[in-house]
């Protein structure tokens, strides 16, 4: 650091400027982290939302499953019924007797195959629909479990985000401590900076006009001199 | 050898014959009512009470039946078949295995005696 009242060490002023430089660069890969993290939980958010419309679907597809259940037994018990009915037509033919009641004692032990052969198929459908619905429920913890991960994921980067906005705000205050510690007053050092940008500009316009008019160059060169005077290492000749 | 006309009944696991003259007709098992301090009990069939013996576990059907000219109801059977099949000694024969008839008589003494002895502990 510079002893006060005398003129502070080119050294140590540049070395003062680096730092500055590298707090800028970490000040701007904050930035950049917090946008990023914010584009991360907005991707989460996103996910989440898809994550409960897929878990909405399940819940649907219980309720329909619930309904078929429903539609298996009234079909269950019909066919229940069917088979008294079919038994019952035997027993009238049975007690008909030979010959006269044998038909329809044959055609009612052919009904009673039938709807045997219906029950058994009935009863494979359930077990099949009660493995669908082992399934569904699986899949649905799973996807309520993916649910809450994703979550905790939103209110993680949050807080990263959170973090990052602190990070910057504290990079900007060392930054300014900084420069403040080294003499350095980088709002004064942008204007300059800009400002020799302009003349440089202006300078560079001014001798292509006098390439354009060579009579006027000495006149000109004499306007441009002492605007090159404000622009370091810059050769007032050009 | 004679042909009997019946219904094959699954009874405890076991098959037992039930004749057409006796066998009625099968429903789905409906509401069956105690009498209060009596082991009977009652089902409503067609507007009619009917006395209901129970012969096992509860199935989903109830089979009606007509013995000595009264109704009487027996559950805890399920219907199988109904056929005509050979008759053997004690029953059928179906299919080479012989069936032997369920015996009523028998378990309706035994209802009486339990009719019995529950009305006897319940005047004591």
């Amino acid at each position: 650091m510079s002893d006060q009242g005398s003129k502070p060490d080119p050294l140590f002023t540049v070395s003062g400027t680096r730092l500055l430089a590298a707090l800028d660069a970490a000040k701007t890969a904050a930035s950049r982290a917090t946008a990023e993290q914010r584009a991360a939980g907005s991707g989460l958010s996103q996910q989440q939302s898809e994550l409960e419309a897929v878990q909405e679907s399940a819940l649907k597809l219980a309720t329909r499953s619930r309904d078929i259940r429903n539609s298996l037994l009234l079909l269950r018990e019909s066919l229940d019924r069917a088979k008294l009915s079919a038994l019952n037509a035997g027993l009238e033919g049975a007690r008909l007797g030979e010959p006269i009641g044998k038909a329809l004692v044959v055609m009612s032990d052919e009904q009673r195959n039938l709807l045997a052969r219906a029950l058994d198929a009935m009863d494979e459908h359930s077990a099949l629909l009660a493995e669908v619905d082992r399934d569904r429920d699986r899949c649905s913890g799973e996807l309520s479990q993916l649910s809450e991960r994703a979550r905790q994921a939103a209110a993680a980067l949050t807080r990263a985000e959170a973090q990052s906005q602190l990070s910057c705000a504290l990079l900007h205050e060392v930054r300014r401590d900084v420069g403040q510690l080294f003499g350095i007053d980088p709002e004064a050092e942008q204007a300059i900076a800009e400002a020799r940008a302009q003349v440089r500009t202006a300078a560079q316009s001014l001798f292509e006009l006098t390439q354009r008019a060579p009579l006027s160059a000495a006149a000109l060169r004499e306007l441009l001199s002492p605007l090159l005077t404000l622009i370091p290492n810059e050769d007032p000749r050009r | 050898m004679s042909q009997r006309a019946g219904l094959l009944v699954r009874h405890g696991g076991r098959l037992a014959f039930l004749p057409a003259s006796v066998a009625r007709g099968l429903l789905p098992l409906p509401r069956l009512s105690k009498i209060p301090w009596d082991s009977a009990e009652i089902a409503l069939v067609a507007g009619e009470v009917v006395p209901v013996l129970s012969l096992g576990d509860p199935s989903a059907e109830l089979l009606l039946c007509e013995l000595d000219g009264q109704s009487l109801a027996l559950s805890g059977l399920t219907a199988v078949r109904v056929g005509f099949w050979p008759a053997s000694d004690s029953g059928v024969n179906v299919d080479g295995l012989n069936v032997p008839a369920l015996d009523l008589n028998a378990a309706l003494s035994q209802f009486r005696s339990a009719h019995r002895a529950s009305q006897e502990l319940h005047h004591e």
